[in-house]
C-alpha cells in the first residue's frame, strides 16, 4: 500500500519474539511468553514511525529485535534489502551503528564515570577509522553543538545535569556513529512536561537536517501524534491498527484505539468537560496469561464469541488504514 | 574545551561521608595506621629480637627494660607483637587480595558469559560455601602445608567466594543496563566494555568488601595459627601468642590478653573503615539526603 | 461555586527547607493556598517545585534532619496543625482519620506481609470502632465500592498479587472507608498505564463526590486536572506562581510559567506541522534562589520591574484569579 517508488529503509515482516521461561536445575524452557505475535511494518527514509501501546505490548521488544539485543524468534528485519535477523556477526557489525537507540532512562543509559565528552568521543573514534585527537575533538562539538547542549560542558559528569542535558547527550552519543534509523524508546517521558517540547522540537529538527528515520516508540498518543507520520497500535504483542498519524487520531476503527485516545487528558477546558470518556474494564493482563483469540477481548465493550477463539485479520479500511476486527464491517457501514 | 575534570569535585563529597560517623572512624583509621607502622617499621622500633631466647628473663611482668614483660622463653612480647602485626597484616592483606583479584575474575566470567561457564563457577561457590570457612581453611592449609604462603593461599581460598557471588551480581547488573546496551550498538568491543565501564562501574562495592573481609582474614588468620596450623614457632604471630600464653594465663595473663586485644582492635577498625567506604563509595548516599 | 462553603484547610505562608552539607534547599518558599469542604483543587508543577514537600509538611511527614518547617500555618478544622509535634497524638489522629493521603507507588503505602483485608478491617476497626468481623465485610464493600472484581476473595491477596491499577484502588478504598474529610492525592496515576489512569480518576472523582470529601490531586499534567479541579494552583520553585478556578486558568492564563506549560504540550487537535513552543532553559536550583521571580531566566516576558524588584507575590488578575507576575501578558505591559 506505500508508494512502490523506492525501496523502504527498513521493512520489518511477520516478526515474532517469544521469550522463554527458564526453570530447574538443568535450565530448560517450560513455557513462553510471547512478546511479539507476526508483526509487520515498513519505514521509510526521512519518515517516522509511531510505535503506541501501555506496558507490556512488545513495543519496546521490537525496538530491542530490531538491535538485535534481543534474537528473534522468527520473522526478517531488512535495513536497506538485507535481513539483519540472518547476518553474522561480522556482516552485523557493517551496519550496527546505522540504527541506534535512544533510551527512556537518560541517566540509566550514560556510563556514571564518563564525562559528556567522553560518552560521545568514545563513540565517534569506535569504529576504527582512527581520527586524530583534534578532529575527534571539533567532530565531538560540532554533535555537541548541533543537540543543543552548549559544548564547554563537556566536563560534566551525568549526576551534574538535567534530564533534559543528559537526554540531549544520549542523542549526540547515538548520533555519533551517523545513523540512518533512530529507535526512540519513550524518550521524554520521562521528563518535565516544559523540557519535554524541547526535546521533541530536537527530533523533528534532526530529522529535517540529517533525515533520519525515527521508530518512536512511546505510551503517549499526543506526543506520537505530533511527531509521527503513521502509527501503529499495539496491544499485548499483537497489532491491532494502523493508520496515518491524523488519520488514526481523527478516526480510530479499533475499541483499543479509541479507548487510548479516551483516556488521554487534555488541556483544553470546554473539551474536556464537554466529552464522553470510555473507560475500559480491567487492566492490560500480563503477557504471560494473554487471553486467547484476540488478546483484548477481556476488556473490550463489544466483545462477541468469536473474538474468545481466533485474532482476527488485518483488514483495510482505507489506504494506508488498517485495523485488526471483527467489528469494522460493521463500523464501515455506520460511517 | 576539554576541561580536565576537577577531581576535587568528585572526592570531596566522597571523603566527607566517610568521615560521616565521627570519631569512631578517626579512631579505626588510627588504629589500622599505627598497626600499618608497626608492620612496616618493626625492626626500627624495638632493639629487641623478636625470636631469640634469653631464658634468664623468662616469664617477666612489665617492666622499664620489658613495657609488656617476657614470654616463656625469655622474649620481649611487645616486640613480639610489633613482628606479629606484620604477619596479621601482610597474611590478611595477600589474601584477600588473591581472594579479591580471583574472585572479581571469576565473577566477571561468570556474570559476562552466563552459560555453561557461568553455571559450573556458580555452583562451584555454592558448594564451597556450604562448607564452614574455618574447617574449610584449615583443610587447605593441611594440603598446603604449614608456613606464610600456605596460609595465606588457604585464607584467600576461603574468601573467594563472597567475591565472586558480589561481583557476579554487579556484573549482571551493569551488563544488562541501557549504558553497556549503547556501548555495544556503537560497535565498541567486549574488551574495552569490560576495562572501560565494566569494572570501574564494580570497583567501588569491590573495595567495600575488601576492606570488610580484611578484618575477618585477622580473626582466622589468628584462629589458624592458635590452632596450630598455621604460623609456627619461633615466628610470631598473634594466635600463637595467645595458644602460648594459655599456659600462663592465671599467672601472667597479659601474655594472652594483649595480642588478643590486638586482634580485636585491628578487626574492628577494618570493619568500621569497610562500613564507612560502603557509604562514602555509594553515590546515592553521597553528598545527597 | 456559587455560594461559599466553608474552609477546611488553609495553609498560610508555609516555609519548609532542606539542609544539606551546609546549604539551605527552600523546598516551599511561602506557599499559602485552601481548601473548602466538598472541594477538589489541583496542585501543579514540575519535579521540584516543592509541590509534594507541601503537602508532606501538612501531615508532618517531612524527615527531619534534613527537612525543617520554618515557618507557617496550616488551619485545619481552625486547629493549627504545626502546634502539633509530629509524633503526638492529635497528628496521628489526623493522619488516616482526618486526612488520608495517596501516593503514586502504590506498593510502598501498603504493608507487603499483611493481606489487603487485614490493612482495610484494620484500618476501619481504628477509626470506627466496630469489631473485626463488622470490620471485614465493612471492608469487603468498600473494595467492591471502588470496582474491584471478586472483593470477596481479594481480602485475602497480599498487595504483590495485585497489579499497580488494583493497589491504587486499595488505598482509596482505605481512604474512603475511614471517613476522611480531605483526601491528599500525590500523583496517584502517574505510574499507571493510559487506561488505567482513566479509570482510577473517574473512580476516585466519583466516590469524592457521593462522600463530599475535598480533595487536592498533587500533578505534573495540567490535562489530568483539568476536567476535575474546581481550582488549580500552579508552582514554580517552591512558590505559588500562579491560582485560580481551573475554567479562567486554563483559558487565560495569567503567569508566562503557566502559559509556556499550556503551550509546550502537544494537542490531540494541533498543528503536526507547527513546533511545539517549549520553555527555554531548565528550572532553577532551590539552593541558590534569589528574591527576585525565580522564572525570570526562561521568561519570554521580562520586563525592568521583574530584574530591579524582588518576587512580586500572588496579585489579583481577575476574579479569583491570582497570579505573580508584573507583566500582564493578556494585556499590554504591567505597569506602575
Amino acid at each position: 500500500m506505500m508508494n512502490e517508488r523506492q525501496d523502504p529503509l527498513l521493512k520489518v515482516s511477520h516478526l515474532r519474539m517469544h521469550f522463554p521461561m527458564i526453570k530447574g536445575l538443568i535450565p530448560k524452557a517450560c513455557a513462553y511468553v510471547k512478546a511479539v505475535e507476526d508483526v509487520s511494518f515498513e519505514i521509510e527514509k526521512g519518515k517516522t514511525l509511531g510505535l503506541v501501546g501501555e506496558s507490556g505490548c512488545g513495543k519496546t521488544t521490537i525496538g530491542k529485535c530490531i538491535l538485535r539485543v534481543h534474537e528473534a524468534t522468527s520473522g526478517t528485519v531488512l535495513f536497506h534489502g538485507q535481513n539483519i535477523l540472518d547476518m553474522s556477526r561480522k556482516e552485523h557489525r557493517q551496519v550496527r551503528r546505522k540504527i541506534q537507540m535512544i533510551f527512556q532512562d537518560p541517566y540509566g543509559s550514560l556510563d556514571p564515570r564518563q564525562t559528556a565528552f567522553d560518552i560521545v568521543r568514545e563513540m565517534y573514534v569506535a569504529d576504527g577509522a582512527t581520527h586524530s585527537r583534534e578532529e575527534a575533538a571539533k567532530r565531538v562539538n560540532e554533535l555537541m553543538t548541533l543537540v543543543g547542549r552548549p559544548p564547554e560542558l563537556g566536563s560534566r559528569y551525568p549526576h551534574e545535569m538535567s534530564g533534559g542535558q543528559r537526554q540531549r547527550l544520549g542523542i549526540a552519543r547515538a548520533l555519533a556513529c551517523s545513523p540512518e534509523l533512530l529507535i526512540c524508546d519513550e524518550p521524554v517521558s520521562a521528563l518535565d512536561v516544559s523540557i519535554q517540547a524541547q526535546v521533541i522540537n530536537l527530533f523533528k529538527r534532526l530529522q529535517r537536517e540529517l533525515s533520519l528515520s525515527y521508530l518512536f516508540i512511546a505510551h503517549d498518543l499526543v506526543v506520537v501524534r505530533h511527531i509521527a507520520d503513521q502509527i501503529i497500535v499495539m496491544y499485548l504483542g499483537h497489532i491491532v491498527e494502523v493508520a496515518e498519524a491524523e488519520e488514526l487520531c481523527r478516526k480510530p476503527y479499533h475499541p483499543y484505539t479509541q479507548a487510548l485516545l479516551s483516556a488521554i487528558p487534555g488541556v483544553d477546558y470546554d473539551a474536556e468537560r464537554a466529552r464522553e470518556r470510555i473507560v475500559l474494564e480491567g487492566e492490560v493482563p500480563s503477557p504471560t496469561k494473554a487471553p486467547s483469540g484476540c488478546p483484548f477481548h477481556p476488556r473490550c465493550p463489544y466483545a462477541s464469541e468469536a473474538c474468545q477463539r481466533k485474532m482476527p485479520k488485518m483488514k483495510q479500511v482505507k489506504p494506508g488504514h488498517q485495523v485488526a476486527c471483527y467489528r469494522v464491517d460493521w463500523e464501515r457501514k455506520c460511517d | 574545551m576539554e576541561k580536565r575534570p576537577k577531581k576535587s569535585n568528585h572526592l570531596s563529597p566522597a571523603v566527607r561521608t566517610f568521615f560521616n560517623r565521627g570519631a569512631i572512624v578517626y579512631f579505626a583509621v588510627g588504629v589500622a595506621a599505627l598497626f600499618l607502622l608497626c608492620a612496616l617499621c618493626a625492626g626500627w622500633l624495638t632493639p629487641y629480637d623478636p625470636n631469640k631466647n634469653v631464658i634468664a628473663e623468662a616469664v617477666q611482668g612489665p617492666s622499664m627494660k620489658h613495657i609488656f614483660g617476657t614470654d616463656e622463653f625469655g622474649r620481649d612480647v611487645l616486640t613480639r607483637l610489633i613482628y606479629g602485626s606484620r604477619i596479621s597484616l601482610a597474611s590478611s592483606l595477600m589474601a584477600c587480595g588473591f581472594a579479591a583479584i580471583s574472585g572479581m575474575l571469576l565473577g566477571l566470567l561468570s556474570g559476562y558469559y552466563e552459560g555453561a561457564v557461568g553455571r559450573v563457577i556458580l555452583r562451584y561457590v555454592d558448594l564451597q560455601l556450604s562448607i564452614p570457612p574455618l574447617l574449610f581453611t584449615i583443610i587447605i592449609g593441611m594440603f598446603l602445608g604449614k608456613g606464610l604462603t600456605g596460609l595465606i593461599i588457604a585464607l584467600g581460598f576461603g574468601l573467594i567466594p563472597s567475591f565472586v557471588r558480589l561481583m557476579h551480581s554487579q556484573v549482571l547488573a551493569i551488563k544488562n543496563s541501557d549504558f553497556i546496551t549503547a556501548l555495544r550498538l556503537g560497535n565498541i568491543g567486549d574488551w574495552q566494555i569490560i576495562f572501560n565501564h565494566l569494572l570501574p562501574n564494580t570497583l567501588a562495592p569491590m573495595i567495600t568488601m575488601f576492606a570488610m573481609n580484611l578484618g575477618t582474614t585477622v580473626m582466622l588468620e589468628s584462629t589458624i595459627s592458635f590452632l596450630g596450623i598455621g604460623i609456627q614457632q619461633p615466628t610470631a604471630s598473634w594466635g600463637n601468642m595467645v595458644a602460648d600464653g594459655e599456659k600462663f594465663l592465671f599467672t601472667s595473663p597479659l601474655l594472652c590478653i594483649l595480642p588478643g586485644v590486638c586482634v580485636v582492635l585491628l578487626t574492628v577498625a577494618f570493619n568500621i573503615i569497610g562500613d564507612s567506604l560502603a557509604d562514602a563509595l555509594d553515590p546515592r548516599l553521597r553528598g545527597k539526603l | 461555586m456559587g455560594e461559599e462553603k466553608k474552609t477546611l484547610l488553609e495553609v498560610k505562608d508555609l516555609r519548609v527547607s532542606f539542609f544539606v552539607d551546609g546549604s539551605e534547599i527552600k523546598s516551599v518558599g511561602g506557599v499559602s493556598y485552601q481548601v473548602r469542604e466538598q472541594e477538589i483543587i489541583a496542585i501543579v508543577g514540575e519535579s521540584g517545585c516543592g509541590k509534594s514537600v507541601t503537602q508532606m509538611s501538612t501531615l508532618q511527614l517531612i524527615p527531619s534532619p534534613p527537612g525543617r518547617i520554618l515557618g507557617g500555618e496550616i488551619l485545619f478544622e481552625g486547629k493549627n496543625l504545626l502546634s502539633f509535634k509530629p509524633e503526638s497524638r492529635e497528628m496521628r489522629r489526623i493522619r488516616g482519620k482526618k486526612i488520608s493521603m495517596i501516593f503514586q507507588e502504590p506498593m510502598t503505602s501498603l504493608n507487603p506481609v499483611f493481606t489487603i483485608g487485614n490493612q482495610i478491617s484494620e484500618v476501619i476497626r481504628l477509626h470506627k470502632g466496630v469489631n473485626r468481623r463488622e470490620a471485614w465485610e465493612e471492608g469487603t464493600k468498600a473494595l467492591e465500592a471502588v470496582g474491584i472484581p471478586d472483593p470477596a476473595a481479594r481480602m485475602k491477596n497480599y498487595p504483590f498479587e495485585m497489579s499497580g491499577g488494583m493497589r491504587q484502588r486499595v488505598l482509596i478504598a482505605i481512604a474512603v472507608a475511614c471517613g476522611s474529610r480531605l483526601i491528599i492525592a500525590d500523583e496517584p496515576t502517574t505510574a499507571l498505564d493510559v487506561t488505567t489512569q482513566a479509570q482510577v480518576m473517574e473512580l476516585l472523582v466519583r466516590l469524592v463526590r457521593e462522600k463530599g470529601t475535598s480533595l487536592i490531586v498533587v500533578t505534573h499534567n495540567l490535562g489530568l486536572v483539568a476536567r476535575y479541579a474546581d481550582r488549580i494552583y500552579v508552582m514554580y520553585a517552591g512558590r505559588v506562581v500562579e491560582s485560580g478556578c481551573t475554567k479562567d486558568l486554563l483559558k487565560h492564563p495569567s503567569h508566562p510559567y503557566t502559559k509556556g506549560l499550556l503551550g509546550s504540550v502537544p494537542r490531540l487537535d494541533g498543528d503536526r506541522n507547527q513546533e511545539l513552543i517549549p520553555i527555554r532553559g531548565v528550572p532553577p536550583k532551590l539552593d541558590g534562589l534569589t528574591d527576585r521571580c525565580a522564572f525570570l531566566p526562561r521568561c519570554p516576558y521580562p520586563c525592568e520591574a521583574c530584574k530591579n524588584r524582588p518576587y512580586p507575590g500572588l496579585r489579583p488578575a481577575g476574579e479569583n484569579h491570582m497570579t505573580a507576575c508584573y507583566v500582564d501578558i493578556q494585556g499590554g505591559d504591567y505597569d506602575e
